[in-house]
């Protein structure tokens, strides 16, 4: 069953009451809350995703909801729980969905160490993948969503998941997250796109998610080789270019976006050199021309 | 005088069962299971650190620069013998070699 086949009603009573059980690609959260914001951004951004049965083993408990107290009326406020902890403060009430997207990419990132996790997008062409790591402010969440709906398989617009086993990205394809300036850009370059309703005034600025496309959403199952390692790199005006740049400057690179690189210890430095040796690494610089860039990426992919 | 340049000390790479490494055109990566820590090393100090973990006796500067340069003469050369002083004071900071008294 996907959460669309659920009712509103239906998905109401799950998300208040036994918990609506998502899987997003190997992930299962079970999801509870009553926070009209959730559910409403559950019931569009989700749509299309697996809702698992309540015997389902879910990887992470999360709850979303107004604390008791004063902050539950004056300023309300909004907090998360995780397996009954609350691992963060609380945050104002408008913050609620954000919060739990947030809430779900901390859960991977603490947790999920049987994957060599790095602060990356990821995204899929003819079965190769384009890695993106890069800081925040960087614009890869914004190439991340422009890639995808120019032919690009959304993979992850966060986090990136390494298999240690086989070495392929993992893909999560869950709603890509949008800041500021690039909210409107990608409303403008991709018009039939679904986005959130823009939050104003978090810490990253204003912030509204971008529904993942159905095609990426239908083969969250499918992992990918890791093929580029592209450094991307907003700087407003500039034209697309992308450089090569060396293997073992690229090896520090990903160290540095590693999420739990240090975790692993040696076999982290193994996974990753592997994943080197097959990837051709890259510096790319643009300035928001989305068609310009997408189009250096197309050229890349066909002389793969 | 320091330890680290007198050109009697002799240094010793960290055990190599400790070191993992990579090499793409010259380049080094090498990760220390002691620190748990990763580096990137230029042609130079990758050839310096090979030289190293290839001994278990110790080697002196002008051992090293003997090893690097196949030729005796190069000794005397001390902007060489220099600059293999400054990669072995960062391979003692990081914990990638140490220098023992004779």
């Amino acid at each position: 069953m996907i959460v669309a086949e659920l009712s509103r009603s239906g998905l109401e009573s799950r998300l208040a009451g036994p918990g609506l059980r998502l899987r997003t690609g190997p992930v299962v959260s079970r999801i509870q809350s009553r926070v009209p914001a959730v559910i409403e951004a559950v019931a569009i951004h989700y749509a299309e995703y697996a809702a698992e049965n309540d015997d389902c083993f879910a990887d992470f408990h999360v709850r979303v909801e107004r604390p008791l107290g004063p902050r539950r009326w004056f300023r309300p406020q909004a907090r998360l729980l995780v397996d009954g902890h609350a691992p963060f403060t609380p945050l104002p009430l408008g913050h609620a969905y954000p919060m739990l997207e947030w809430g779900l990419n901390w859960c991977i990132s603490a947790y999920c160490h049987q994957y060599l996790i790095f602060h990356a997008a990821v995204v899929e062409r003819f079965g190769r993948a384009l890695v993106l790591p890069a800081p925040p402010g960087s614009g890869k969440s914004t190439l991340c969503a422009g890639l995808v709906h120019r032919g690009w398989r959304l993979l992850s617009d966060e986090l990136t998941l390494v298999d240690f086993a086989t070495g392929d990205v993992v893909p999560l394809a869950r709603p890509v997250s949008l800041k500021n300036r690039s909210i409107d850009l990608l409303r403008a370059f991709a018009p039939t796109a679904v986005f959130s309703r823009p939050v104003h005034d978090t810490t990253k600025g204003t912030v509204a998610h971008m529904r993942a496309p159905s095609a990426s959403v239908r083969r969250a199952t499918e992992a990918a080789r890791p093929r580029w390692i592209v450094f991307p790199r907003y700087a407003p005006g500039s034209a697309a270019q992308l450089s090569p740049l060396s293997k073992a400057r690229g090896f520090m690179e990903m160290v540095k976006s590693g999420v739990n690189y240090s975790v692993h210890g040696r076999a982290g430095f193994e996974r990753l050199a592997l994943a080197i040796e097959s990837c051709d690494c890259h510096e790319f610089v643009y300035g928001g021309d989305l068609d310009e860039a997408i189009a250096v990426f197309d050229a890349l992919a066909a002389r793969a | 005088m320091s330890i680290l340049s007198g050109s009697e000390a002799r240094w010793h790479a960290t055990p190599s069962s400790a070191l993992a490494s990579r090499e793409w055109n010259g380049e080094v990566v090498v990760y220390n299971d002691r620190t748990g820590s990763t580096h990137l090393l230029d042609e130079f100090a990758g050839a310096i650190l090979r030289e190293l973990c290839a001994t278990g006796a110790g080697m002196a500067v002008d051992d090293l620069a003997v090893a690097l340069t196949g030729d005796a003469a190069s000794v005397a050369a001390s902007d060489l013998t220099a600059a293999i002083t400054v990669v072995l004071a960062e391979f003692d900071r990081l914990g990638l070699a140490r220098a023992e008294r004779p």
